[in-house]
């Protein structure tokens, strides 16, 4: 037997001449609500302070300081996927090293521009991110842990087989990469590295903030927070993870890259787990989710970790690992979330 | 000469539904039909398959047979995000706002072209738009229902499912709530299947009621004449005396 709840009322009436106000207004308030999310607080000047301050004040640590910036745009690719997106990866150096060895290749191979460079090694990281990402986000879980890894350890074993272009275990040798622009020479003092790296991470980070700050980046969050939810209110939830995880690559990519250009040298470590691994540590320590997480993070493990591998060569990993341990027990959230419980609690106060 | 206004789209249409999670079947040959502009309350005692309706609807559920139509497509088969892009939308019993977000943000988060916009949603329930700038944890639970319909509207529905809307919220709000229901009723002409468990004030808004048990409808008819039974009542929802508010 069919039921019928038939209707006494007429169908919509013609609606074009509202629908075309409604749109244009709905237009006219994504506008502004785009523009009031992407308002630029103070607070947002401190990394760039701090990195012009570290330039002069540490003229000798340049090379680390480079070493650093190029880092933070890998944790912020990574912070893209688990803290935006809700994706655990445990192989996220397969995209780093695609993009270390892309430009490491043309560098050695006559085409040493480091712009263009940057550029290619992005595309290369984000077809490898596109493609693995495809596989990998068809699973959930523990497996997607799996895939990620398998990714990594896969192209590492390339790598490793195929010594003949990447040098294998030795490394890929003979990079010669050309001035900035044709104008700034890369140094020994690794001035050229820090500035050129302070304005490659400039760039990442502008276009990271406007992606989280978008309505993709906001639909990101709803899939991190409820995917079935996101399903219901019409979300291409697969199409948005893979876009995420692409975006994703590419950033890694450019740090890989960046990485490469500025130390001449590209090893298999750049595939390794122990680099997905870290890369996960700096951003836990700093805090995930929240943009800064990675400009916290990463200089504190490896400003610690360099100097914990000074005063103690042996033991200085065991500094690192009781480090972690303190902060998941005693500061859920990262630095940046005592930070932010801080202000808040003064906030209440006064 | 006379015109007649057009006879009402026949919108949902479920036919022989047998449907479940996994292996386990709820729904039983289950068929029902609702057009263009009906409010239909669903009402039954608890596990008696009302939520699973609203499931099998959107596509959470397994369709073990029979068929599913909407606007006169075959929606079986459709992914979940597709039948929502087709024009139905479901509001979940638990509400599931994003907490993170803003109420703009998930008022936003699914916003699809058409004459539901920010404005006109903030225009429905104006607590929302003084909450604007809140985080979804922050709000009261009738401000998370109001942006639950809210946040339902934002993609442009044609088809609405409320499950519990009312659900522990306190009668000023309920009264609130309602009022913007019936707002989209009568100005907006929308199709709304609404389940409830306070079934006095569920037969008061829609015009038609269904009753389930144990999957299967085992009341089809005008609301009015259900609630004007207290014996019905009794006999198909377990209740009697005042049943509910």
């Amino acid at each position: 037997m069919t039921h019928d709840a038939s209707s006494t009322r007429t169908g919509n009436a013609a609606l074009v001449p509202e629908a075309a106000t409604a749109t244009a207004s709905a237009a006219a308030a994504a506008r502004e609500q785009f523009s009031r999310r992407h308002r630029f607080t103070p607070l947002e000047v401190l990394p760039w302070l701090a990195a012009i301050g570290a330039y002069f004040a540490f003229p000798d640590y340049l090379a680390l300081g480079s070493q650093i910036l190029a880092t933070i745009i890998f944790a912020l690719s990574v912070d893209l996927l688990i803290g935006y997106t809700g994706i655990v990866t445990l192989g996220h150096a397969a995209l780093f090293g695609t993009g270390a060895y892309t430009a490491g290749l043309l560098a050695a191979n006559g085409w040493g521009d480091p712009v263009s460079g940057l550029l290619v090694a992005a595309l290369a990281a984000a077809v490898v991110g596109l493609v693995s990402g495809a596989l990998i986000l068809r699973t959930h879980g523990l497996t997607q842990l799996m895939q990620t890894l398998v990714v990594a350890a896969l192209l590492m074993e390339v790598a490793n087989k195929a010594g003949h272009y990447t040098g294998g275990g030795d490394g890929l040798q003979g990079m010669i990469v050309w001035p900035v622009f044709g104008l700034f020479r890369f140094d020994m003092f690794g001035k050229t590295a820090y500035l050129y790296s302070l304005a490659v991470l400039f760039v990442c980070w502008v276009l990271m903030r406007t992606i989280v700050h978008s309505a993709f980046g906001r639909s990101l969050m709803g899939i991190r927070e409820n995917v079935a939810r996101m399903h219901a209110i019409g979300t291409p939830v697969e199409r948005r993870k893979l876009t995420a995880y692409t975006l994703s690559a590419a950033l890694a990519g450019i740090s890989g890259a960046l990485i490469a250009q500025t130390t001449s040298f590209v090893g298999l470590g750049v595939l390794s787990l122990e680099r997905s691994g870290s890369i996960l540590i700096m951003l836990i320590i700093g805090g995930v989710g929240q943009l800064y997480g990675a400009f916290i993070g990463v200089p504190l493990y490896m400003i610690a970790q360099d100097r914990f591998a000074t005063i103690d060569p042996v033991f200085w990993y065991f500094w690192i690992g009781l480090f972690m341990v303190l902060l998941v027990l005693f500061a859920r959230g990262g630095v940046l979330g005592i930070l932010t419980r801080l202000v808040k609690r003064d906030g209440g106060t006064s | 000469m006379m015109q007649t206004s057009p006879a009402p789209r026949r919108t949902l249409a479920l036919s022989n539904v047998d449907a479940g999670y996994g292996e386990t079947v709820i729904l039983n040959k289950l068929s029902l039909t609702l057009t263009e502009g009906t409010t239909l309350a669903l009402l039954g005692r608890n596990g008696v398959g009302k939520t699973t309706l609203l499931a099998t609807c959107m596509g959470y559920t397994r369709l073990h047979g029979g068929t599913v139509e909407f606007l006169g497509r075959n929606i079986g088969q459709l992914a979940i995000n597709r039948r929502s892009a087709l024009g139905l939308a479901l509001v979940p019993q638990e509400r599931e706002i994003f907490k993170s977000l803003t109420v703009e943000e998930n008022l936003v988060v699914g916003q699809r072209p058409g004459k539901w916009a920010l404005q006109r949603v903030y225009d429905f329930f104006p607590s929302l738009h003084k909450r604007r700038r809140s985080r979804g944890d922050q709000l009261s639970g009738g401000e998370q229902q109001m942006l639950a319909v809210g946040r339902a509207l934002m993609g442009n529905p044609t088809f609405l499912l409320l499950d519990e809307p009312l659900e522990g919220l306190a009668p000023v709000i309920v009264d609130q709530l309602l009022a913007g229901l019936q707002r989209l009723k009568t100005e907006e002409n929308m199709t709304m299947l609404v389940v409830e468990q306070h079934a006095q004030l569920a037969m008061d808004f829609a015009e038609t009621t269904v009753v389930l048990d144990r999957g299967a409808i085992v009341y089809h008819g005008p609301s009015r004449e259900l609630a004007a039974s207290k014996e019905k009542q009794a006999q198909l929802l377990g209740i009697g005396g005042d049943l509910g508010h």
